[in-house]
């Protein structure tokens, strides 16, 4: 009769036991995480510039710029430098700017096809670090040979980021006005020779936290 | 009993009167049966026909195709053409018309694809067109490549 009692407080034990555990473990699967189409408005969205602003955007210039005889009808091709530090952001938001101009850099470099070189200054250490290994013959000359100097840029792309927000204090509604202005600037003589601007309003009862 | 009389008569002619005035409807007046009708007897022209035959129904090139159910009874194509630049690349264009009493957003997009309806270029970015009730709005797009291109599909959706 005793061993029976035991018995029977252990199986209620167990089952309680049990019952607690199922009580604190969610088993299902969460929320997947899902690949989007980078060009399409996301889940989250917000009134700040996002990716499919930027795709779309980079896409517009750089068609844009590759109908323009100036730029890709010249021989020999122009040297262009596209760079982030040339962006200026004077927006209220935060952005990585390089997001813009290795987009619109690569993308230009696979359509010019050669019509127009593409110039780091970015690497510009390194580059003469290896120049001068070479010219001490602590390395071989490579294969593409020896040039005076490293290359002048014909054409200086530059930007600026700018935006104006207004909300509402009754009901939190934001609205922002967004406007990103390219110019290519020819570095002899000055002169603007191509122009793009791309402007937008996004609306919304909230803003997202950009990072 | 004479004024009430009097009431009555005035009552019934300005009824008729306001009978009489015509509410006149802003262009364009659409009819989207048409587009049905000239779906079911194409003209002549390029066409991306399916892999499977019958599998989908050909789907015609140098035009635009309205992807997106909700808007296909909003929006009719007006025209739509392409042109080459001086530097020889493909100006594609496209206006439509805004059916509706509402403002509308679309985006569209334009697949280049050479004579052999291989795809010259990936396809361009949505871009984005405004459309005020009732008017008119102009699609435009560039391809990268030039002397490759043969036709063109323009593909619209309602921007979000």
């Amino acid at each position: 009769m005793r061993t029976l009692k035991f018995r029977s407080l252990f199986v209620a034990s167990a089952v309680l036991l049990a019952g607690c555990q199922s009580g604190n473990v969610a088993n299902a699967p969460g929320t997947p995480t899902a690949y989007k189409d980078p060009g399409t408005r996301g889940l989250v969205t917000g009134v700040g510039i996002e990716s499919q602003d930027i795709i779309t955007m980079t896409d517009k210039m750089m068609r844009d710029m590759m109908t323009t005889p100036g730029l890709v009808g010249r021989a020999p091709a122009p040297q262009v430098l596209i760079d982030a530090t040339l962006f200026e952001n004077q927006s209220s938001q935060r952005i990585n700017k390089r997001l813009i101009t290795t987009r619109l850099r690569g993308g230009l470099q696979r359509a010019a096809k050669g019509r127009m070189v593409f110039v780091s200054r970015r690497a510009l250490d390194a580059i003469l670090k290896e120049r001068k290994l070479k010219r001490r013959g602590k390395v071989d000359v490579g294969t593409t040979g020896f040039t005076r100097a490293v290359a002048g840029v014909d054409y200086q792309l530059r930007g600026e980021i700018m935006d104006q927000t207004k909300q509402d204090p009754n009901t939190g509604a934001i609205e922002r006005y967004n406007m990103i202005n390219f110019e290519m600037l020819d570095m002899e003589r000055g002169t603007i020779i191509w122009s793009g601007l791309y402007e937008f309003v996004k609306a919304g009862q909230n803003d997202a936290i950009y990072r | 009993m004479s004024i009430f009389k009097s009431l009555a008569v005035a009552a019934i002619a300005a009824g008729a009167l306001g009978a009489c005035q015509t509410v006149v409807e802003p262009n364009p007046v659409c009819d989207f049966t048409k587009v049905q009708e000239a779906r079911d007897n194409p003209s002549s022209g390029p066409v991306l026909v399916s892999l499977v035959p019958g599998a989908h129904t050909d789907m015609p090139l140098n035009t635009v195709n309205i992807t997106d159910v909700a808007v296909t009874n909003k929006i009719l194509l007006q025209a739509t053409n392409a042109q080459r630049t001086e530097t020889g690349n493909v100006r594609v264009w496209a206006r439509m018309v805004n059916c509706t009493d509402f403002a509308l957003q679309l985006e569209g997009r334009t697949h280049f694809l050479n004579a052999g309806q291989a795809p010259v270029e990936g396809v361009t970015a949505w871009k984005r067109v405004f459309m005020s009730p009732r008017s008119i709005g102009t699609f435009t797009d560039l391809s990268i490549a030039a002397k490759d291109v043969e036709t063109y599909l323009i593909e619209i959706r309602e921007g979000t």
